[in-house]
Formats: structure tokens, sequence, C-alpha cells
């Protein structure tokens, strides 16, 4: 039984431009953490703000729970005050004129006295707050600031909470910590939650599953690891990762690339395939007679990136623990070993 | 959205009115204008206009290239100092000259003292002197902006400028005053507008003008139609002004320089150059400020010391600051419900509503009174046969010469201060905010009272000043719509003014002054720090 789902929904800003999303259907589990990974640009604030009810679908039906809170077609508008959806906004969105715990407590306004200040400790004990109760949110960093707006965001024990691009505001070392604590907090919490972001680190981290959005298009939805190792769109595979893509052609002993024969399982003789190969399923030998040049490397810390120029002319990346080092002018000899076969259809 | 187009409609409706005057065929007084006066008021009027266009121009960007570029002893003191004419309306300092260069006021009387009776003094009273007082009063509006564009490019353009090998001088009018040019044309153009509006001065100098002949017609020989085409005349070469301005800007948009000037510190003047750029600035403000309040002071001293203090001044304090008070709350009002309603629906139709609802400000306050008129008497008259119809008889006219019909003219002449100020303010709290306490189950009213008004508390209060200042000053609408016996501070100045009764009228003048102090020193105090911002 999910908690919300998306069927169909469709959002266009302005008449004779791109839809910002169109067909898109989705639904989040109880307790389950998706995260919406994409480019700027591909909808996926908006994917967020149409279950939030600050846009409304032109097309599809938005559910929460057992209610329908947006249906375009039966002009069905639930306000977002209505909807008991909690978000975590990307620049925090504190009331500056109120202190940490009026802040938490705006939104308990139905509860009685003694029990909103409960419940305001409550929230600011989880995220570990309580000490800065009567600050000002300009008198706190930028970490004390993001648990803030997640424990108001949670006061009022909403049924989802949405995070926009939660962490982007925090410089890299904060950014790290902050997303353990957040997932810590909605783990513990049993929360449902939905968020944005761009990075496929922290997308893969936290999520319980990945959502990939293109152009307005949820071009695959599914646990980290299959988006990774078997992405259903060249897009999606570029994205969640560096991939390099190699013709290849379905023979009788599988599909034949320039850099070695990988098994076929789904393709009819003859024809024509992409291959995607990831940096890390390429290795190589150095080799006097070898059809592949090293062309370029760059040194990445832990390891190291290897461009290889392959007779064709094409460029396959090779990702290297940095121990190991080669120069660039080498001739080498290349070895794929891919656990998952990921093929496109050649356009 | 609703009541928003519904205040955007009301308080465009005296435009209409105003727009729609020759619908009614030209009567007796039109010909006879036509015939006699038409064509002097209009050269008059344009005259004046340019003059001080011209003459604001030349002063007030001459100033604030002084006080930016340079510095010379008094700099820091004659950089706020020079926007003091702003806060005295234009008609107390033309009747403080006046009296002072009356043939027996002090100047006159000093000069035939020392130089013997033959002395001639060229007459203030023309369009010279008008153009005079206009201009030193309405010079800080160039001012103020040509210093804050001068500040934000000025001297790191300068320097740059100079050091591709240009000289100082044609740096500055090279390169610094096209880059300022939209400043200076809206700063020129709030100066010709103020002087189109004038009523105040024109008609204590005699000098024959649009609005002075509107306020004649209709009073003196109580000819509306007549009156309302000449406001409808006005009105076109306020819109023309309008559309010139927006010529002049071009379309070229000057983006902000990353390199502020504020860093850069201007040349230092030293020898005969300080001692004459300091000379120029004392010169402008003494005669822009100094002289005519001091003068005031003096009539001010001359009357409390004799122990002739008008009896009526209390009552006239009160009657002025509960009018404009009760003109601030509602135009404040107003305002907060457009500014909300265009952050509600930020659309193209909500901005043309905001906009269409902030055109009175262009407007001179004589042609809003003419188009006033008309509406309210349409309204009375249906009020009329509503009574009729429920209680069976008619009723006298209720809001016709009613504090209402003022407040009414108020609305639609200052709507746009109020608007712009609140609009300001509100435009700085993020649109997030209002989403989080959505999100977190409160409804669009409480949010307006639980977020916005306590964050743009400062920007209501700012408002609600800004206007009441500008009605306590407001003098054609006033006059032209007031009930019978209503007096303001401003209609008490100009009846005794125009019957050259200088020393009594200068109480209720240096009042004027001192509350048109507050809200400069309100946007000094602003602008001097920022506020604790939301982060």
């Amino acid at each position: 039984m999910s908690l919300v789902s998306l069927t169909d929904v469709g959002k266009r800003y302005r008449r004779r431009q791109a839809p910002a999303v169109s067909g898109l259907s989705f639904s989040v589990g109880h307790g389950e953490i998706l995260a919406l990974l994409g480019p700027s640009g591909c909808g996926k604030t908006t994917t967020l703000r149409l279950i939030a009810g600050f846009e409304t679908p032109d097309e599809g039906t938005i559910t929460i729970g057992d209610r329908v809170v947006a249906d375009a077609t039966r002009d069905v508008l639930v306000p977002p005050e209505a909807r008991g959806v909690g978000v975590v906004f990307q620049d925090y969105a504190l009331f500056p004129h109120l202190t940490v715990e009026e802040n938490v407590a705006f939104g308990l306004h139905r509860l009685a006295r003694p029990a909103r200040q409960g419940r305001v400790r409550e929230v600011l004990r989880l995220v570990d707050l309580e000490a800065l109760l009567r600050r000002y949110p300009h008198e706190l960093s930028g970490g004390q600031q993001q648990r803030v707006a997640l424990a108001r965001a949670l006061a009022p024990s909403p049924a989802l909470l949405l995070l926009d691009e939660p962490f982007s505001n925090l410089d890299a070392d904060l950014r790290n910590q902050m997303r353990e604590e957040v997932e810590h907090v909605l783990r513990s919490t049993g929360t449902t939650a939905i968020f944005v972001t761009h990075d496929q680190e922290e997308a893969f981290t936290i999520a319980d599953r990945v959502g990939v959005l293109a152009a307005g298009r949820l071009e695959q939805i599914a646990a980290p690891e299959v988006v990774y190792h078997q992405p259903a769109t060249t897009f999606v595979a570029g994205f969640v990762g560096a991939a390099d893509f190699l013709p290849g052609e379905v023979t009788a002993a599988g599909i034949v690339t320039e850099v070695g024969v990988f098994p076929n399982a789904e393709w009819p003789l003859g024809q024509k395939v992409d291959v995607m190969i990831r940096p890390d399923d390429v290795t190589f030998v150095v080799c006097a007679d070898g059809a592949a040049t090293i062309l370029k490397r760059s040194f990445r810390g832990s390891e190291t990136l290897y461009g290889l120029a392959l007779p064709s002319g094409r460029l396959l990346f090779s990702s290297q623990p940095s121990a190991a080092e080669f120069t660039a002018g080498q001739r080498v000899r290349v070895d794929v070993h891919a656990l998952h076969v990921v093929t496109f259809s050649a356009s | 959205m609703l009541a928003a187009s519904a205040i955007a409609l009301a308080v465009a409706v005296p435009l209409l009115v105003v727009g729609a005057a020759w619908r009614h065929p030209a009567g007796d007084v039109w010909r006879h204008l036509w015939d006699t006066q038409l064509a002097g008021l209009l050269v008059n009027t344009l005259g004046l206009a340019a003059a001080v266009g011209v003459g604001t121009l030349v002063v007030g960007t001459g100033l604030a290239w002084l006080v930016v570029a340079y510095r010379f002893p008094g700099r820091r003191v004659f950089e706020w100092a020079l926007v003091l004419p702003l806060a005295v309306p234009a008609y107390v300092i033309g009747f403080a000259f006046l009296g002072m260069f009356d043939f027996s006021g002090p100047v006159q009387s000093a000069l035939r003292r020392a130089l013997g009776d033959g002395l001639r003094v060229p007459d203030l009273r023309s369009g010279w002197g008008v153009a005079l007082v206009m201009t030193l009063v309405f010079y800080p509006y160039v001012y103020l902006l040509a210093r804050s564009a001068f500040r934000e490019h000025g001297l790191a353009t300068l320097e740059t400028a100079r050091s591709l090998g240009h000289s100082r001088r044609r740096a500055f009018f090279e390169i610094v005053l096209p880059m300022a040019r939209p400043s200076l044309v809206a700063g020129v153009s709030l100066a010709v507008m103020e002087a189109l509006a004038d009523f105040g001065t024109v008609s204590t100098f005699g000098y024959r003008t649009l609005t002075e002949a509107i306020y004649r017609v209709w009073n003196g020989m109580f000819d509306r139609v007549a009156a309302t085409q000449l406001a409808s005349l006005l009105l076109l070469l306020a819109l023309a002004l309008l559309v010139l301005e927006r010529a002049l800007r071009g379309r070229r948009r000057f983006t902000q320089s990353q390199r502020r000037g504020g860093g850069v510190e201007g040349a230092r003047l030293r020898g005969w150059r300080a001692r004459v750029a300091t000379g120029a600035c004392l010169a402008v403000l003494g005669l822009a400020f100094v002289l005519p309040v001091g003068q005031l002071l003096l009539w001010a001293g001359e009357l409390v010391g004799g122990a002739r203090v008008p009896r009526n001044l209390p009552g006239l304090l009160g009657s002025t600051f509960v009018l404009a008070g009760a003109a601030a709350l509602s135009i404040c009002a107003l305002g907060l419900i457009l500014a909300y309603a265009v952050r509600l629906h930020p659309s193209p139709g909500a901005r043309f509503v905001a906009q269409l609802s902030s055109m009175g400000y262009a407007l001179p306050g004589a042609v809003i009174a003419v188009g006033v008129l008309a509406p309210i008497a349409w309204l009375d008259g249906v009020l009329h046969d509503v009574a009729k119809l429920v209680l069976g008889r008619p009723l006298d006219l209720l809001l016709t010469g009613s504090a209402g019909a003022v407040l009414f003219a108020y609305a639609v002449r200052f709507l746009a201060v109020g608007y712009q100020t609140i609009d300001a303010g509100l435009a700085r709290i993020p649109p997030s905010f209002d989403e989080a306490a959505r999100s977190l189950g409160v409804r669009l009213g409480s949010t307006l009272r639980r977020v916005h008004l306590p964050l743009m508390r400062g920007g209501l209060l700012t408002a609600a000043i800004m206007v009441w200042v500008e009605t306590m000053k407001e003098l054609p609408a006033t006059l032209l719509l007031r009930p019978l016996g209503l007096k303001t501070l401003a209609i008490e100045v100009w009846e005794l003014t125009s019957e050259s009764r200088w020393a009594e009228a200068a109480l209720p003048a240096i009042a004027i002054v001192l509350v048109g102090l507050f809200p400069l020193m309100l946007t000094t105090h602003l602008t001097a720090g920022p506020p604790h911002g939301p982060r």
C-alpha cells in the first residue's frame, strides 16, 4: 500500500512552451525515502511543488494516503495547508522574526500550549538543538539552520516530508555530516520522504529508490544499484556515472565490439547496438603491440582516470587505483569485464 | 484579486473622466479662454516646465558630481544637507522669497538704505522668478538620483577612463554622464512633473499656468466642463512627459558594475577651487533652504514675540493631522491589498492592475480633483435615488463637498507612494516563507498576520509616514474639493499669502516644513545601515 501516488501528472507553466513535467507516474511506500534526481530544469522541483500543493497540475491525479489531493479532470485541489505535507526548503525559509522555538512551534497552532511546548522540545531533541531554543535564525550556523528547518517541518508529524535540494547550501564537509544526520532522523521517525537533488552520490547514499528525471519525464525509478548497473536509458546511464558507449553488432557468438565480444541475451542477429561501458569495468596492460594508446591521464585522488584511444579513434575511459602509474603515449591492450552488460539499440 | 481590481478601477476613474472631457461641446467660457488666454497659458506652462527641467538638471547634476567626485571643506555636511529643500513645499519657499524681496521686505529696504531710493530691482513675480524658485526646490530630485548613479559607477568608471588616457573632463562628459542618463532623465522628469502640477507657487506669484487656470475657471466661473477640458490638456502634458521619459531613458540597460565606487575617494580640491566648490553648495543651500526658512522663523518670532499667534493654529494642526492620518491609514490599507494580491497572483494582469492604480502619482492634483468630482456627484445621485426609494425621502448631497471626496482624491494621487513602499517591503520576503507557512498548515490570512505583517512593519510605517506627509503638503486637490469650512495648514498658508500676509503665514508654514523633514530623516536613517536581514 503506497502513501503517495502520482498518475499521469503533467504541468505546463506557459502555453506554447515545453511542459515542465508530463506523464509522470510513480508511488512511494510508507517509510520509504525516494530521491528525485536530474539535471537543473528537469522538472524535479516542479514535481515536489505539485505534491506539496504549491502548483496545480494540468493533467493527472495526485493521491496522498487515501485522499486525492489534486485531480486535473475533476477539479479537485486540496490547498497546501490541508495536505499534511512537511517541506524543507532549499533556503530553509526560517522566519527571521521568530526564535528557534517559535519557528518550530509555527505549525503547531492547533495544539494547546503545554502540548505544543512538549512537542517542540521533542523534535528539537531529535535534531540535537535543545540548547538553542531562544536563538534567532541569523544567530545559527548553516548546519543548525538546516536542522531547525527539519525540526519545524517534522513538528506537526506530517505523513510525508519533502526536501528540496536540502544540502546544496552547505559546504562539502558539513554536507556529508548532515546527510547522515537527516537520514538518521528520517529513519528513526519512520518518515516517508521525497527529496530532490542533482547530486547522484547524495541520492545513492540516502534513498531507498532513485527516480531519474530528464526534460520533465521520468526515465527510470528503481533501487540505486539498479539505476547504476542497469540504467534504462542512455540518459540515465550517462547521468548517474561516467559511461562510454561502443558500437557493436549482434552475431551468433555474441555482441562484437572493438574491445571484445559480449554475451547477447535479447537482440536478434544483425542488430546494431551500443554497449555501455563504465570506467571501472575497463582494465588494461601495457603491451608494445597493443591496439590502444593512452591519450591522457587525470589524477583524481583515490583513483586515476585514463583516456584510451581505440583503433577506431573512439575514446574509452578506464579508472585505475592511484598506486599504478602509466604515462600518456604508452600502447596498451584493453580488457573489459562488465558484470551487467547493458546495451541500447543503436539509433 | 477582485478587491485589487476594484481598487485599481476606482482609482482610474478620475483619469477616464478627465480624458473623456471632450464629449461635451465646448461652452462659452471655453471659447472665451480659447480666444484670449489659452495660447498664453500653454506657452507659460511649457516654458516653465522647460526652464525648471534645464535648471534642475544643471544644478542637481553639478552638485551631485561635486560631492561624489571631490573632497572639499564641508562636503560631508553638504552631501545630506543638499536634500533639505525637498522638505519644503514650493509654495512655502515661494512666499518666503516674495516676502524677502518685497518692496517693504528686508532685501529691498537694505538696498535702498545703501544705494538710495531710485533703485529698481527685477520683479520676482515673473516667469523667471517662478522658475528660479522651482529650480531651487526641485533640484534635489535630480541631485538624489544623480548622486546614487555616480556613487554606483561614477568613480570606478572615471578611473577606468583615465587609465585609458581620457582627461577628467572628457571622461565625465563622454562616459560618466551618458552612463548616468537614465537616472538623470528620471530625476528631471520628476522635477518637471512637480512643476506642471504646482498650483500654490504660480498662484502666489500671479503667474498664469494651466493649474492656476483650472482653479480660476472652477471656482471663479463655476464652469466645470471648461475646467475639465483644461485639466485634460494638463493630463495630456503629463502623459507626454511620461512617454518622453521612457523614450529618453532609451532601450539601454545599464547593469550595475560589481565594482562599487564606495572604496574610491574623490579628488581633494585645494585653494580657490575648494572655495568655489564650498561656495556653490553654500549658495544653493542658502537660497533654497537657509534663507527662506530663516525668514519664516523671523516672521514667526515677531508673531510670538508680539503675542499675535493666530488663535486658530491648534485647530488647524488638529484638522490637518487627522485628515492626513485618515488618508495615510486608508491608503496604506489599499496599498497592502494591492501588493498582497500581486504577490499571490503574480500574473501580467495583476501587474497591470497595480500599474494602473499607480498612475495617479504622475497627475497634477488639480486634474485629479476635477476627475474625482464627477464620479462622486454621480454616486450622490444614485444614493439620492436609492434613499428616495428606500426611505421615501431624498437625501442631501452626502459625498460631494465631504471629506470623503478629499480622501478619494488623495487615494488617487498618493496610492502609488503607499503601494510602492509596501510592495518593496513585501518583495524582500522570499516566496518560500509563504510556502513554508502554508505547508505547516497555516492559511493565507494567518500567514499575512503571522509572517508578512511582522516582517514588513518597518515598511508599513514608512509608507504611512510618507503618505501622511505628502497629503499634509497637498494643496490644489484639497482646495478644490474640501468641505466648506475645512482648513488645512496648506490652505491657510495659501490663503494668507494670496493676500500678502507673509508673517501670519509663517507659523503654519513652519509646521509644514517640520513635518516634511520627517521622511527625509527616516530615509537617511533607513539607508544608513542595513536592518537585520533574514539571514
